[in-house]
């Protein structure tokens, strides 16, 4: 497979990328390539990316690269999964208390397409907050 | 660079200040309005008498009007809220009674099997013997082939033979003069037509009971309809009433019959969805699963056409019931069916289990 996850190297692009998506969830991965909880999470977006490419796109934004969102985004975790769709901004409740963002790797691919399937789902139908299918208030706690 | 100045004033909007929606981070932004300074209004003289002799003087300003409200800076007049508005009636309600009126959907009740103890069910099922009394009655009245409304008119059309009160006294003074034999054959076909009239009102009450029930093409169907559906119907009764007592035997024994009287519970299920359809093609449409059977449920997401598939809790013995459509899913989710929720997936999705409390199953509804 040939299918490589796409890295955004400026702001512009990621504004472009979250603006010109019609159809489908973009996906934003904010961390550093470098960063062991990344390449958990990159990991399992390789393999989420070509199952979901019908209703989501994933993208890459290394937050040191493109410092342009952190303060926006409250980027302090070493690696942060949002959900956008047609620019705008989908939230999830994971039960985590922030609805904002995944600021965790997962590694469970199908548990990721679920959550993705549910933000296009919600998306679609004018949602602005989802519910995940999963509650992540146990486990990820602290 | 002007276009990424906008595109960052974009930015701003797009992601909210809160982390979630939580009611204890409600705004506090406070005054979201400029409020008009006092030497904005013009033209304000000081006040100088209070009365001329009888007649009051209203000072030329705002000074009285500043107590209990104030300007913003469009000039629009704003009161200050201070004081708390109360409604006394509030006060009275009991709250404890209240919930008290209304149980909680979460609390106890059981899905499915165990539900026919539930209100609703019982609800459900004197609905469905008054429907299936209804029916039994409309046939006997009809003649094979015809429609209600068909009948109705048959049963109608001698309403005229039938001598209203002054006609019958008229008759009754002639009988006394001498009765003849084309009067008794005239008696005959009024009674007739009295028995029809009285056959018709019944029709009339029995179709208007059904249609109370939600069954509004009843008087465009037709003898065989009705009686395919009263057939139906008593089968469906006889098998909740076998799943009852299956239930009242011994766990032991139902476990070994479980495979059984898990496929009639569905053909139930699925007789009660084609009832709803009015379809003869319903099994087709039902039966085709429209998760890929690659077991990647999630390729595409299918819009329309989700089924599902459940268990009641997370040990290995559960048995896994289904598949279910999205609708159905969603009823049964909504009306308290799954209680504090059972673990469900998508039909033939090998993926994990999720909580039904956790799925929205009105996005996969479409």
């Amino acid at each position: 497979m040939s299918y490589m996850l796409q890295h955004l190297h400026n702001g512009w692009q990621v504004d472009q990328a979250i603006l010109s998506e019609e159809d489908r969830v973009v996906v934003i991965r904010f961390g550093h390539d470098w960063d062991p909880t990344c390449m958990v999470m990159d990991e399992t977006l390789y393999k989420c990316a070509d199952k979901m490419k019908n209703f989501a796109v994933v993208y890459l934004v290394d937050i040191t690269e493109v410092p342009d969102f952190n303060k926006m985004y409250e980027l302090y975790d070493p690696c942060t999964c949002m959900f956008f769709y047609r620019n705008k901004h989908i939230m999830i409740d994971l039960g985590t208390g922030n609805n904002n963002k995944i600021n965790w790797s997962m590694e469970d691919v199908q548990e990721f397409i679920d959550i993705v399937e549910t933000v296009y789902r919600g998306a679609r139908k004018g949602r602005g907050l989802v519910v995940s299918p999963k509650d992540y208030s146990t486990k990820y706690r602290y | 660079m002007a276009d990424t100045e906008e595109n960052s004033d974009d930015k701003a909007t797009r992601f909210k200040e809160k982390h979630s929606l939580d009611s204890d981070e409600e705004d506090e932004d406070g005054k979201k309005y400029d409020v008009l300074a006092d030497d904005d209004i013009e033209g304000q003289e000081e006040a100088t008498i209070d009365y001329d002799e009888d007649i009051q003087i209203m000072p030329f300003n705002m000074r009285e009007e500043m107590e209990e409200g104030h300007f913003d800076a469009e000039g629009t007049y704003i009161f200050d809220k201070t004081k708390e508005i109360r409604d006394n009636w509030i006060d009275n309600i009991d709250w404890v009674k209240v919930k008290h009126l209304n149980p909680d959907s979460t609390g106890t009740k059981r899905p499915l099997e165990g539900s026919d103890s539930s209100d609703e069910e019982e609800d459900e099922d004197t609905k469905n013997a008054k429907a299936m009394k209804a029916y039994a009655s409309i046939l006997d009245i009809l003649e094979k082939g015809e429609t209600v409304a068909k009948a109705i008119r048959r049963l109608g059309k001698n309403k005229s033979k039938i001598p209203s009160a002054s006609q019958r006294w008229k008759a009754k003074k002639k009988k006394t003069a001498g009765a003849s034999a084309t009067e008794d054959c005239d008696q005959e076909s009024v009674n007739k037509a009295i028995a029809e009239q009285k056959q018709m009102l019944q029709l009339t009450e029995l179709c208007d009971l059904l249609i109370q029930q939600g069954i509004m093409d009843i008087y465009e169907t037709s003898y065989e309809r009705i009686s395919f559906t009263l057939k139906q119907m008593r089968e469906k009764a006889q098998n909740s009433r076998l799943t009852i007592a299956e239930k009242s035997n011994d766990e032991d024994l139902l476990d070994m019959f479980a495979d059984d009287f898990e496929g009639k519970e569905d053909k139930g299920h699925y007789e009660s969805e084609k009832e709803l359809n009015n379809q003869g093609d319903g099994k087709e449409e039902f039966k085709k699963p429209m998760v890929p059977t690659d077991g990647k449920s999630s390729a595409t997401p299918s819009i329309g056409g989700v089924l599902w598939e459940y268990k009641e809790n997370d040990s290995g013995e559960a048995k896994i019931k289904g598949p279910y459509t999205t609708s159905q899913m969603s009823k049964w989710s909504d009306d308290g069916t799954f209680g504090p929720g059972v673990l469900c997936r998508k039909y033939q999705s090998e993926g994990q289990f999720y909580n039904s409390s956790r799925l929205d199953f009105d996005l996969y509804d479409e």
